[in-house]
């Protein structure tokens, strides 16, 4: 009986001890694997974060739910300001947010044409919209928003 | 021997339980390029001649900037986010900067559009600053700094303090 209980005993230590070994030894290996500075004519990558000091992410690279590519800056609270990239249909767009990932200022592409847009926006309305209007051929427009929604062209159509 | 054995069995066990964090390196890396599925950095240059063309990481003041520049003419786009949070995203030319696009302190974090020439602002666009609707306003500043409201009104006391 107690031979058994040893056998038993030494058998759990053992089988410990080999995994703490091993998964040790892993550790330090896959540390030395991450070079501290990487240096090549191409890196290449499905997706780029970088960190700040503290592990924070920053910026990330990658593509969109929608496969297209795309950056995210983020603020200390996490939380994405600004971002550019591209939409689905190919336009370009870049985007300021405010505090809570709203967009507040969106300079953009539109239409098959990629006729150039600025949208200025306040508590989720658009305020201001300025640019080329592709369905006028491309004549500039710029319109504003009051508080009351009311909309007062300076030029152009929109 | 039940020890060794157990030994054994625990190494191989730590092998294949371990080897699942190494796997961030999608292909061989050689000289030329190297192929990463994912890549976290805590800074990224994109070098031209041995100059960062494109330099991704943080700025002097801590928040994180994309900073794309043309040899060390001074010409350059910088996008990043202030430690305040607001996002900006400039464009300079060799000496000043001639463009910004950004966000201005406030409490109301409006969006605004600002030209400079000489690094004297000639042309601002924007959501107000100070007013609590935010109407919209584009001024515009003569050679002399005459100053036209063309679009609204503009507080450019630099203390956001205006009286009409």
């Amino acid at each position: 009986m107690k031979s058994k209980l040893l056998n038993v005993l030494l058998s759990a230590f053992g089988m410990f001890l080999g995994y703490w070994v091993a998964s040790h030894s892993l550790v330090a290996k896959s540390k030395a694997n991450i070079p501290a500075n990487i240096h090549g004519t191409v890196v290449s990558a499905q997706a780029v974060e970088l960190v700040d000091a503290g592990g924070r992410r920053q910026i990330v690279m990658a593509t969109s739910s929608e496969g297209s590519p795309g950056i995210w800056f983020f603020d200390k609270n996490g939380k994405a300001r600004l971002s550019m990239g591209l939409y689905q249909d190919n336009n370009a767009v870049i985007v300021l947010n405010d505090e809570n990932e709203q967009a507040v200022q969106i300079f953009r592409t539109v239409g098959s044409e990629s006729a150039p847009v600025l949208v200025m926006k306040a508590h989720g309305r658009d305020r201001i919209v300025m640019g080329l209007n592709s369905s006028t051929g491309q004549e500039p427009f710029l319109v504003f928003y009051d508080a009351q929604g009311v909309k007062h062209s300076v030029f152009g159509h929109y | 021997m039940v020890t060794v054995a157990s030994f054994i069995a625990g190494v191989l066990l730590g092998r294949v339980d371990g080897a699942s964090t190494v796997l961030t390196q999608a292909g061989a890396p050689n000289s030329q390029r190297e192929t990463y599925r994912s890549l976290t950095v805590r800074e990224l240059d994109v070098t031209s001649s041995a100059f960062p063309a494109i330099r991704w990481g943080s700025s002097a003041e801590g928040g994180p900037l994309l900073r794309l520049a043309y040899s060390n003419s001074g010409a350059a786009i910088q996008a990043g986010v202030h430690p305040n949070g607001f996002p900006f995203l400039l464009v300079s030319d060799g000496a000043t900067r001639s463009f910004g696009l950004g966000r201005v302190d406030g409490p109301m974090a409006s969006p605004i559009l600002v030209f400079r020439h000489d690094d004297i602002v000639r042309m601002v666009f924007g959501l107000s600053m100070t007013e609590n609707e935010q109407p919209a306003f584009l001024v515009h500043y003569s050679a002399d700094g005459t100053k036209t409201d063309f679009v609204g009104h503009y507080c450019d006391d630099p203390n956001r303090v205006c009286t009409r």
